[in-house]
């Protein structure tokens, strides 16, 4: 039944934080095992739609219509879905990334419906992520402290500094220094171009609201080539989700997998779920996993000396639940019934949309695979709104409307033909993202009754937003509204009377940081208070949720307590 | 609400939730025909209206009918291919009624005036034929719109419509953020922007 096989750690989870902790931990000489629940996903060659036009898609790239069964009217159309990023669902002949849903279920309340959005593969949400790479500053770290929602962070700027410009510079990130304190700048590549009326809108709303800023976005699309490690510059495809063989996004397979492969120090084990952290009470240690192979069935162990927990926010939080023995009845390490609450994700899923008239002589080609950014300007650098606590950043473009505009437009026969090869006009889409405040009822746990297909547990999660995060989105909403109508333009779409408020899959917490186990899971090196060999560095340590797009602190996180866990082993602490 | 409507409407939001059944690409199609040939008829005529060919290809040369067919097939259970046969028959007396003779058998020129004012109709006050039909929408209306859109999408997402009427670039390689717009542009069929 069990297999032992002996490592200096074990990676649970290969996506934006288990690659890097396998990255960092190889080269520091650890021999690891880097554990995925999926299937290989090998790079470029595995990217299998990657160049497939819409017609070599059974379904022209959307979903398959059978999927849902809801007659020729249920069928999608969209051009939105292209890059398969907006579909749940594999696309056609080629096996995606995305699990479905009915695969691998989970439970939410009756009035807390949430979307959990998965992909359980070789690399896994690296692949499809949105590539936003912003740091956090002490505005955010010093948040819980100063209005006290939330436990202290452990951690100041300062700390992670250092591991910010590690990894900007090993994963490249195009962006523009701009120095903004509360949005530090970091190791950049050029950014990202503003086209004509982004860059219209710049000048406009920095002259009319001072203290705001509308900057190129941060992104892990790079705008200069790395052949040292065979990944080229970004090609403007916005195909990002189908994978990039051209390696010109950060993901475990194009940046981190080849590095710490190139050490000779790392096993990958696909196809294996880990199904347990096993403690040894005698050392007060965890002893290794348990896993289950996914398509035999077959349990295995694998002993380490270190865990890295990296199976993303609620995987960990669950697995740590999951995880019950003598010493730990209510899950691993879990001495202060933090385990499990004070889940988050940014209080988001609201669109502000307006038609902005004229710059009918403007254009751009490329097809551009991001948006910009309006960093927080509320209740910060002078800015005082005292009807709520904290800030949001609003992502925007502008863009001229594609051939979709004119074709489902009035017309037949020529004319239709003639308003499908011409540019629509330009819109603003504000895409709004609001800080959720930490709340211990915000909380996962593992369901009573209900199992998966592998009999274990399925989880619950129960994320409601509250009348802060409301707050916030009310206020993201009006100032959108308000700049798109100063600026000339006319609102066309806007979340209506009271609209729901949706996450960012951008998950976080469950097992958060902090200075005092009593309300803590992890210290300040992201090391399990009460099992020190284990550290867990997605985003179920984050103590709070700040406001940015949170995986490249995920990724500093990862490095510095890679770093730190390798001197505790060489001096015999871990 | 009319039962015709309401199976020919569907929900487009509702088929971009996560309450659908799972992605079935595995799955066996079934081989036959939505349609019956008298309507694969009509529906031809019909694309090659929306869609004719120009200096381009138009629906016909791209298969169009073939695949809305093939998409309804996949799409629709029983009931739902009854309830389309029978939309599209009231459409097809709309339109014959409007030609004064059999819409598929009438001349090019009739076919796209009495076209043209179905779609004004339509179309008034609306500014995409995909947004979905209400209770409230005419029947032969909604699935004017939904033949259209169909129509419209399976035309620029083929190869035909694509890469010979619209431009397909998969690698474009750099961005320019501001350029003059050119007098001959056509627009790109894979640039991933809303239309909206």
């Amino acid at each position: 039944m069990s297999i032992s096989k002996d490592f200096d750690a074990i990676v649970i989870g290969s996506g934006i934080t288990g690659g890097w902790a396998a990255k960092e931990l190889t080269q520091r000489g650890l021999k690891v095992a880097m554990i995925e629940r999926g299937r290989m996903v090998e790079h470029g060659t595995d990217y299998a739609t990657e160049t497939l036009a819409p017609w070599e898609f059974d379904y022209r790239a959307q979903r398959d219509p059978a999927a849902t069964h809801e007659g020729l009217a249920g069928y999608g159309m969209s051009n939105a879905n292209l890059n398969g990023a907006s579909s749940l669902y594999p696309l056609t002949q080629a096996p995606g990334f995305f699990v479905a849903p009915e695969d691998h279920p989970y439970q939410t309340p009756q009035d807390a419906p949430f979307n959990w959005t998965r992909a359980y593969v070789m690399g896994g949400r690296s692949l499809v992520w949105g590539r936003k790479c912003f740091r956090m500053s002490d505005l955010d770290f010093t948040a819980n402290k100063l209005d006290g929602h939330g436990t202290d962070w452990p951690i100041r700027y300062a700390d992670l500094a250092p591991w910010y410009d590690h990894v900007e510079s090993f994963i490249g990130v195009s962006g523009s220094t701009e120095g903004i304190a509360h949005l530090p700048d970091g190791q950049f590549q050029p950014p990202m171009a503003l086209n004509h009326v982004e860059q219209k809108f710049k000048e406009w709303m920095e002259a009319h609201y001072p203290g705001r800023k509308f900057i190129p976005s941060r992104l892990a699309n790079m705008t200069e080539a790395k052949p040292d490690e065979g990944r080229s510059n970004c090609q403007y495809r916005n195909l990002c989700a189908r994978g990039c063989s051209f390696g010109a996004y950060f993901s475990t397979q194009s940046s981190t997998l080849p590095a710490a492969q190139a050490t000779g120090l790392l096993t990958v084990l696909t196809d294996s779920r880990v199904v347990s952290i096993e403690h040894d009470p005698a050392t007060r240690r965890a002893s290794g996993v348990r896993m289950r192979n996914t398509t035999t069935g077959a349990t295995t162990t694998v002993t380490g000396r270190t865990i890295f927990l990296c199976a993303s926010s609620f995987n960990s939080t669950a697995l740590l639940l999951q995880s019950t023995s003598e010493a730990f009845p209510t899950g691993l390490g879990n001495t202060s019934d933090v385990l499990g609450r004070y889940i988050m994700d940014h209080a988001s899923g609201v669109q502000v949309v307006a038609h902005v008239p004229g710059y009918q002589d403007r254009n751009y080609t490329g097809f551009r695979p991001t948006n910009h950014f309006i960093p927080r300007f509320r209740n910060v650098g002078g800015d005082t709104s005292p009807a709520f606590l904290r800030g949001y950043g609003i992502q925007l473009d502008a863009a001229r409307a594609n051939w979709e505009a004119g074709a489902f437009g009035a017309g037949i026969g020529d004319d239709l033909k003639r308003k499908a090869r011409q540019r629509g006009d330009w819109r603003l889409r504000f895409n709004l993202f609001a800080e959720t405040l930490p709340d211990a009822e915000n909380r996962l746990t593992l369901d009573p009754a209900a199992r998966d297909k592998d009999g274990i547990a399925q989880i619950r999660v129960a994320l409601r937003f509250g009348a802060n995060e409301r707050k916030l989105l009310d206020d993201a909403i009006a100032q959108s509204v308000e700049m798109a109508e100063g600026f000339g333009a006319t609102v066309v779409s806007r979340p209506g009377e009271g609209y729901a408020i949706k996450g960012a899959i951008h998950e976080m917490g469950g097992v958060r940081m902090g200075r005092d186990p009593a309300t803590s899971m992890l210290n300040g090196f992201n090391q399990m208070h009460a099992v020190e060999n284990v550290f867990v560095t997605d985003g179920s340590a984050m103590a709070s949720s700040a406001w940015q797009n949170p995986s490249l602190t995920y990724m500093a996180m990862t490095a510095r307590a890679a770093a730190y866990a390798v001197d505790e082993i060489k001096q015999g602490k871990i | 609400m009319d039962r015709r409507l309401f199976l020919v409407s569907g929900l487009f939001a509702a088929s971009l939730s996560l309450s659908g059944a799972r992605a079935a690409w595995a799955a066996p199609a079934p081989a036959a025909s939505a349609l019956t040939a008298p309507q694969m008829r009509f529906l031809s005529a019909f694309c090659d209206t929306i869609i004719s060919a120009t200096d381009t290809p138009g629906a016909l040369a791209a298969g169009v009918p073939a695949f809305i067919d093939r998409i309804a097939v996949r799409a629709s259970d029983e009931a739902q291919i009854a309830a389309l046969r029978t939309s599209i028959d009231g459409l097809e007396r709309v339109l014959d009624t409007a030609a004064g003779r059999p819409f598929a058998a009438a001349p090019a020129p009739v076919r796209h005036t009495v076209l043209a004012q179905v779609d004004a109709a339509s179309m008034l006050g609306r500014k995409d034929c995909r947004v979905p039909a209400t209770s409230a929408d005419d029947a032969d209306g909604a699935t004017y719109r939904l033949l259209k859109a169909i129509t419209v999408w399976g035309f620029y997402t083929s190869e035909a419509g694509g890469s010979q009427d619209l431009r397909f670039e998969l690698v474009p390689g750099g961005y320019a953020p501001d350029i003059e717009l050119a007098a001959d542009w056509r627009n790109y069929c894979n640039e991933t922007v809303l239309g909206q």
